[in-house]
């Protein structure tokens, strides 16, 4: 596998009429990365990730998929990547199996191997059991589902998602999420944008945040907490708890605050001088009899406050 | 409630300011405007440039421009009233807006009442911009002030009624295409349902009614009540009661049909005579004319959809569509055709331009919309994402529309068919020996190859380009209303234009030949055999006619071929 991105972004502009959708925009995805793209309405998430699916000319720019210029060669392009909107579209007269073998044929995959194909994808997103079900009978997460199996098709190199969990209940949205998990450890390069911001967290290895049409922050969860300075929060329950104790680990070296809770200290930590097993360490020193020790997951929407102030294009 | 709350209107408002925000608003007047001043100058201007010389000379003359200014208004009011009002529910029903709607403190007699007022509102504008052309006329003298004032309460009444019948359909119906289309339906049925039993007399040559009681049964009919000078009070009396009833319709359908759910009614009456043939050939022995169910695409991916999705697309409803059209179509032009019936030729001419107006209806319609589909049921950009070029997906949803051309194009081959024959057997014959326009140029020969040029040059010419403004349209309405508009200014703008331009068809003269520009002048002059206008060689116009459209189709569908992913906006 070469080491060149597979995503390569450079001075992106998109405008509509007057209105600047996006500026300057610049990145790179490597390859087998899943990329969170995140920013408030009408940051200009959309509009971007419509480049990349070579449905909207840039006004200037340029944006390549494997080396493959999407505005230059959109055909070799679009072999290359899944597109699957924040909205279904799907042919709602069709079965599940003649809407996937519908674009199997507009990708041109080989008659023979169509059917095992849409058995494959159709298994892999658990519809098996939803072969021949009319597209309008699915749930909303089952259309989903079926989306994505269709983005799986022609086996493209990068998944374009847009606000893959939109409208989902919490069932559909973990499904969703272990899916995604599951292409993640097929190797594809993943770009996703979501406003379920504690959901990308889990899964993304790097995250842009774009506001106003530029981007403000982009790079690995741990780059951009460590450039905010942000704080880690972590809960724990003592069977021995005392404010002398709790003051004890307020004084700690990378201890921001500690508040006293009911059944729990919370604790927040400066990222970069105190990691969690060394203050788990400390306060064991300090004589307490640790019952849950609970970091939280990296608080991406404390990094997403603190960078965006809500302004759009 | 206190008074200012009960006259605060807030849908109106509403309404009214969305309406001066859209530019289409003051497009559509300054195009109204311009067609109406336009055909008033083009119907009149003899009179007009009489009055130049000496303006004595036309004194008295203003009823004929009054009569003729009155009939354009009609024409205006019903092509265009049913689209500034079909929309008026059924696009909050699209943009799921009108559940808010209704539970807000408005009651749903209060919305239809201030949705009506503000469709009424451009509407009635259209009205005002021919007040100067009523002054002109007046001051020419020739009708009285009580004429005059008779005229405009109709044609008030004419747009209250259709109106109102709009938003009825607009109600009732779940998308506004169903309801423009419902609208003229539904006038239709109104027109012809309470005259049955007159055009039942007439047919049976029996006297039932009183001369004088025939005419109550087109009493609530404007244009009617407009051609009689007799029951000055019914007339506009029936039309405000029709009117009133359509508005109350409305109001109770308004909440009643505010959820209706999809439902392709022809698929379903399709599937159910599917369901029934499937019982009866379990009793004949399974003979089955239809495509297997599980039948996959194999190469062409969006004709396979398009030929699967639309009732009108598939093969086997559409054999079952040609045989319901054909077979009456066949019995009816037979009949005509028989010496019993004496052979009548304006009859045939008269089926073939009803059945030619129906298939340019039914095709343009479908044709608009084969994009614009793709577009609001936004699977369009999914589409365009897979290595399909444009214009393979512009080439296959083409395709999809020639199955349903042909059947179109089979009754009208059937009726010009067999006025080719009679004219055969019996030369000479019938509506054009009557009035004398046959030459002996003019054989059968030519009139079949020209009538069979017109259906397989026209109709493809129709459904391209339809799919061509189709392509650009963002909604079923806008595509459909453009279409319909664009065929109309292409078929009767040459005839308006070389009229005011004094270019005349009888003259012979280079110019006459411009009169080609318009669409319907060649099948309408190949029907009333009037082709010798064009010189004795009546092999000329059919050659430069279908050299000018075959090569507009030829234009329109390379164009939309070559710029298929501009449109698509890839």
């Amino acid at each position: 596998m070469s080491d060149a991105p597979l995503v390569s972004v450079e001075n992106l502009n998109v405008t509509y009429g007057k209105t600047h959708a996006v500026r300057d925009l610049s990145f790179t995805i490597p390859r087998g990365e899943v990329f969170g793209f995140i920013g408030p309405n009408g940051a200009g998430k959309t509009s971007t990730i419509k480049v990349l699916a070579t449905l909207l000319k840039p006004s200037s720019g340029r944006a390549t998929i494997g080396g493959v210029d999407v505005v230059a060669q959109p055909e070799q392009a679009r072999r290359r990547i899944g597109y699957m909107p924040d909205f279904f579209g799907v042919y709602d007269d069709l079965s599940a199996r003649e809407y996937l073998h519908f674009f199997a044929a507009a990708y041109a995959i080989d008659p023979a191997r169509r059917d095992a194909v849409v058995r494959d994808v159709l298994a892999l997103t658990d519809l098996t059991e939803k072969t021949d079900a009319p597209v309008d009978a699915l749930s909303r997460g089952m259309k989903q589902r079926l989306g994505l199996a269709r983005v799986l098709l022609h086996d493209p190199d990068l998944l374009l998602l847009d606000e893959p969990a939109s409208g989902l209940d919490p069932r559909a949205r973990i499904e969703m999420r272990e899916l995604l998990k599951e292409l993640q450890s097929l190797g594809k390069t993943i770009i996703v944008s979501s406003h379920i911001l504690h959901e990308l967290g889990q899964f993304c290895t790097s995250i842009g945040i774009i506001e106003a049409g530029r981007m403000i922050a982009c790079g690995s969860l741990n780059e951009i907490y460590h450039a905010l300075n942000l704080r880690r929060t972590i809960h724990i329950q003592l069977t021995n708890p005392s404010p002398e104790l709790a003051q004890k680990i307020r004084v700690l070296a990378g201890v921001a605050a500690v508040e006293e809770h009911a059944d729990r200290y919370v604790v927040q930590l400066h990222q970069d001088e105190l990691a969690p097993e060394d203050l788990l360490a400390a306060i064991v020193a300090l004589g307490a009899r640790v019952r849950m020790f609970q970091p939280d997951a990296m608080d991406m929407e404390t990094a997403f406050m603190k960078l965006t102030e809500g302004k759009t294009a | 409630m206190n008074l200012r709350a009960a006259f605060a209107f807030p849908l109106l408002a509403k309404e009214l300011t969305e309406r001066a925000a859209r530019p289409r608003t003051y497009w559509m007047r300054i195009l109204g405007g311009t067609l109406l001043f336009l055909a008033f100058w083009s119907d009149n201007r003899w009179l007009l440039r009489e009055a130049i010389d000496s303006p004595a000379s036309i004194l008295g003359a203003g009823e004929r421009m009054f009569e003729s200014l009155t009939w354009m208004l009609l024409a205006g009011i019903y092509a265009f009233v049913p689209a500034m009002l079909c929309g008026a529910v059924t696009q909050e029903k699209e943009r799921d807006s009108l559940a808010l709607l209704l539970l807000t403190e408005l009651r749903p007699w209060q919305i239809v009442v201030q949705k009506y007022i503000a469709g009424l509102v451009p509407a009635l504008s259209l009205l005002l911009l021919a007040m100067p052309l009523g002054a002109v006329a007046y001051a020419y003298g020739g009708f009285t002030a009580r004429s005059l004032a008779f005229t405009l309460l109709i044609l008030v009444l004419a747009t209250l009624q259709i109106a109102a019948l709009a938003l009825w359909c607009s109600c009732r119906f779940r998308t506004t295409v169903a309801a423009f289309l419902g609208t003229y339906a539904l006038a239709a049925l109104l027109v012809l349902v309470p005259a049955l039993p007159v055009i039942l007399e007439d047919a049976l040559n029996k006297h039932w009614f009183p001369v004088r009681v025939e005419w109550w049964f087109f009493a609530h009919v404007p244009p009617a009540v407009l051609d009689t000078a007799r029951a000055h009070t019914l007339g506009p009396l029936a039309i405000a009661a029709t009117t009133l009833l359509f508005l109350f319709l409305a109001a109770r359908d308004l909440p009643r049909r505010a959820f209706l759910p999809a439902r392709p009614w022809l698929r379903e009456f399709f599937g159910r005579i599917d369901r029934f043939m499937a019982r009866v050939n379990r009793c004949v022995g399974s003979i089955a004319f239809r495509r297997k169910a599980g039948s996959l695409p194999l190469g062409e991916p969006v004709l396979w959809r398009e030929t699967r999705a639309r009732a009108l697309a598939r093969p086997e409803y559409l054999v079952r569509l040609l045989l319901a059209v054909e077979i009456p179509t066949l019995i009816a032009a037979s009949l005509m055709s028989t010496p019993s019936f004496g052979r009548q030729l304006f009859e045939l001419s008269l089926l073939g331009a009803i059945a030619g107006i129906v298939a340019v209806l039914v095709l343009s319609v479908t044709a608009a919309n084969a994009f614009v589909t793709e577009r609001v049921n936004q699977t369009l950009d999914v589409l365009l994402t897979t290595p399909l070029t444009g214009r393979d997906i512009v080439r296959q949803k083409a395709r999809a529309l020639r199955p349903l051309t042909w059947v179109l194009a089979v009754p009208l081959i059937t009726i010009f068919g067999l006025e080719g024959w009679i004219e055969e057997i019996t030369p000479w014959t019938g509506y054009a020996e009557t009035l004398g326009l046959r030459t002996p140029s003019e054989t059968w020969l030519q009139y079949i190859i020209g009538s069979a040029l017109t259906v397989a040059i026209c109709l493809p010419l129709v459904g391209w380009l339809s799919l061509w403004i189709g392509l650009w349209c963002r909604t079923r309405l806008r595509a459909i209303v453009t279409t319909l508009v664009v065929i109309l200014a292409w078929s009767f703008g040459p005839f308006m234009l070389l009229e005011a331009l004094d270019i005349d068809l009888v003259r012979r003269s280079a110019e006459r030949w411009l009169w080609l520009a318009s669409p319907l002048t060649y099948p309408s002059s190949n029907e009333l055999g009037e082709l010798r206008q064009f010189g004795d060689n009546a092999w000329v116009p059919l050659v430069v006619n279908f050299a000018l459209y075959g090569g507009a189709l030829w234009l329109i569908r390379r164009h939309c071929l070559w710029k298929a992913d501009a449109y698509l906006r890839r």
